[in-house]
């Protein structure tokens, strides 16, 4: 994930001999909404941002996971920008109790996001609690500083730069917003579209829901899911064999690509019995560029 | 750990170990009964320390003897999630020849991960600690605040190692003896350490009430992996910022939910952070409510007693045969909390 560099210099007979002085420009590092907006107020049910992340001119960052600690329940949206046109780095706002975690456990991102003085991460909240929300984002870091005097350690944090742009982390939720299940319509189909100019390689799942619900995804062309059962079949199954949450995501063993423009389609059933039961599903993994398979 | 592969070889269908390296087991180990038979008793706050001795498994004085090679550390006793009840207990370890494991004492649940009945989360060390036959160490137990604890039960985890052939105890295996050479020339200047702040951190009962404290890394460098803190009160931010070069670790102020962990799910840093000698860190912590608050902060790692050099390849370098970042450096810390499928 980092860029790999010795720590140690051993001796055959297993002494430590010297450590490394490039070390000392690797450091760990946390990165919050900007002061003096570390703790974002977002109003009862209103909007706050988009709020900057930034990092100095001391070198770029790598966030490789998220924590938070908020008063209540809320959306997120985070984006890229580089002075232009921001990047989302999802199709829309997803639950915050998908994707963040805490200093205990935090949310393993599928792919690290690369950040430096010129490309900031911002970040859009908007309540779901009816509280006036106080939240606390930090992504921690991994941050190569600029003072590094090794051309292979340029080097390679240029080439991680571009590759960015042809892969890097991306978030699907379902399109038109959450699963709403009552016991007047129990059941629903919803679709996720995939972007047309970029694959997804979905790698980790995870939901925050009122009530429990069994579940099914299938690929919205060939209808195959993604849920094997004997002589073919599939049906829907409890959601907590198959989701997790921010903590402890499901991580699938291999990513499983969806190639650009296709559709996820998820069939849910409520099974908890409320009176309503909303659904948040985020879909974690990369983009990547349908360019690069072009070429 | 010694990577065991290398030693298991394949006969048939079946794979088994070569001779030399059969008796290599998980191992507990308990402290020596000093004070009769586990549990232990710590006294009261302000009653005394409760001295603990780990001595190594004394058998077979042949060539480096039977070393356990502590990995974990682990503890029972009172309740796991009251804050300033029954764990409140600072710990300190020293090697037998006075060799200290820790710059001031911890707060224990910022040392010893928790285990019940099940033995579950037990707080894993840096870098393996290698207990040679007829060593000890020494660990003190001091309660800070509260009643005495009558429950007590301190233990380490790892692998005994008994590397040596039949009953006449004759040399073992000699590529896992070579190894185990290795290691005990590399816990001469390389070992486990825990760095915490000078005193605790204490905050009067007063809103906004800000505190400094300082960590001086006095003799050598030092490189932390992890971050944990107990606090009596929730309610507090914290900023760690190097001042001798005036490099800091973030952008803003975090808080103990969002950034900071315990000694069983520490705040695992994304990259080691390595402390030269004379580096000081100041942690600024500010008190969010009226209430009064004790904060312990321990940061786990290892002292790298060694001088610092430019070295002529930076990447993909492997350190040596027996230590590289791919084989446990990285890997022990990312695969804990899953970040390497």
């Amino acid at each position: 994930m980092s860029i790999k560099t010795a720590t140690l210099k051993c001796s055959p007979s297993g002494l430590v001999t010297a450590v490394n002085n490039l070390r000392l420009k690797q450091i760990p590092y946390w990165l919050m909404t900007d002061s003096p907006n570390n703790r974002v107020l977002v109003p009862a049910f209103g909007q706050n941002g988009p709020i900057s992340m930034s990092v100095s001119r001391d070198g770029p960052a790598e966030v490789v996971n998220f924590s938070v600690e908020n008063d209540g329940a809320a959306q997120v949206l985070f984006e890229i920008d580089d002075g232009s046109n921001p990047l989302a780095l999802m199709n829309a706002p997803v639950h915050i109790g998908t994707i963040l975690g805490t200093g205990i456990q935090p949310y393993i991102l599928p792919n690290a996001i690369n950040v430096d003085e010129l490309r900031k991460l911002r970040v859009t909240l908007t309540d779901l609690s009816g509280v006036d929300n106080n939240i606390r984002i930090v992504g921690q870091c991994y941050r190569p500083m600029v003072a590094v005097p090794d051309p292979k350690m340029v080097k390679a944090r240029v080439r991680k730069s571009n590759k960015q742009y042809l892969m890097g982390l991306y978030f699907y939720t379902t399109c038109g917003g959450p699963i709403s299940l009552t016991p007047a319509a129990p059941s629903a189909e919803v679709s996720i579209d995939i972007d047309n100019m970029r694959h997804f390689k979905l790698m980790q799942m995870s939901r925050v829901a009122d009530g429990s619900f069994n579940i099914d995804i299938l690929n919205g062309q060939t209808g195959e899911s993604l849920l094997d059962a004997p002589s073919g079949q599939h049906y829907e199954i409890p959601d907590n064999l198959i989701w997790g949450d921010a903590h402890y995501p499901f991580k699938f063993q291999r990513g499983r690509l969806f190639q650009r423009d296709q559709k996820i389609v998820v069939r849910v059933t409520d099974t908890s019995g409320l009176p309503s039961n909303k659904i948040y599903l985020t879909f974690a993994g990369q983009f990547i560029t349908s360019n690069m398979w072009e070429a | 750990m010694i990577n065991m592969e290398q030693f298991i070889r394949k006969s048939g269908n079946s794979y088994m170990p070569m001779p030399g390296v059969r008796n290599i087991m998980p191992f507990n180990l308990a402290p020596d009964q000093l004070t009769g038979p586990m549990p232990f008793t710590v006294p009261a706050a302000g009653a005394g320390t409760l001295y603990v001795k780990y001595t190594g498994i004394n058998n077979f004085q042949t060539i480096y003897g039977t070393p356990f090679e502590l990995l974990r550390l682990v503890f029972g006793g009172g309740t796991p999630i009251a804050p300033a009840g029954t764990q409140d207990i600072s710990v300190r370890f020293k090697m037998f020849n006075g060799r200290d494991y820790m710059n001031a004492p911890v707060h224990i649940r910022t040392l010893y991960g928790w285990t019940s009945a099940t033995g579950y989360l037990p707080a894993a060390i840096r870098e393996p600690f290698f207990l040679f036959t007829s060593e000890y160490i020494m660990a003190e137990f001091t309660k800070l605040s509260g009643g005495a604890l009558t429950n007590f039960y301190p233990y380490l985890r790892g692998v005994q190692y008994y590397p040596i052939t039949g009953l006449n105890a004759g040399p073992g295996d000699a590529k896992i003896v070579e190894k185990i050479k290795k290691w005990r020339d590399r816990s001469r200047n390389c070992y486990p350490f825990w760095l915490t702040t000078d005193n605790p951190i204490v905050h009067p009962a007063v809103a906004g009430n800000v505190q400094q404290s300082q960590v001086k890394i006095a003799d050598c460098p030092y490189e932390a992996f992890t971050l944990s803190c107990v606090a009596t009160n929730p309610n507090f931010e914290m900023e760690i910022k190097e001042v001798v070069t005036g490099q800091t670790l973030m952008n803003g102020r975090i808080t103990q939910t969002n950034g900071i962990g315990d000694a069983t799910l520490p705040t695992v840093l994304p990259f080691s952070y390595i402390l030269p000698r004379g580096a000081i860190l100041r942690i600024t912590t500010q008190q969010l409510n009226a209430a009064g608050n004790t904060i312990y902060l321990t940061m786990q790692g290892r002292k790298l007693n060694a001088p610092m050099q430019s070295f002529p390849v930076s990447i993909e370098t492997p350190e040596s045969d027996i230590m590289t970042d791919a084989d446990y450096e990285r890997n022990i810390v990312l695969e804990e909390i899953g970040a390497i499928a």
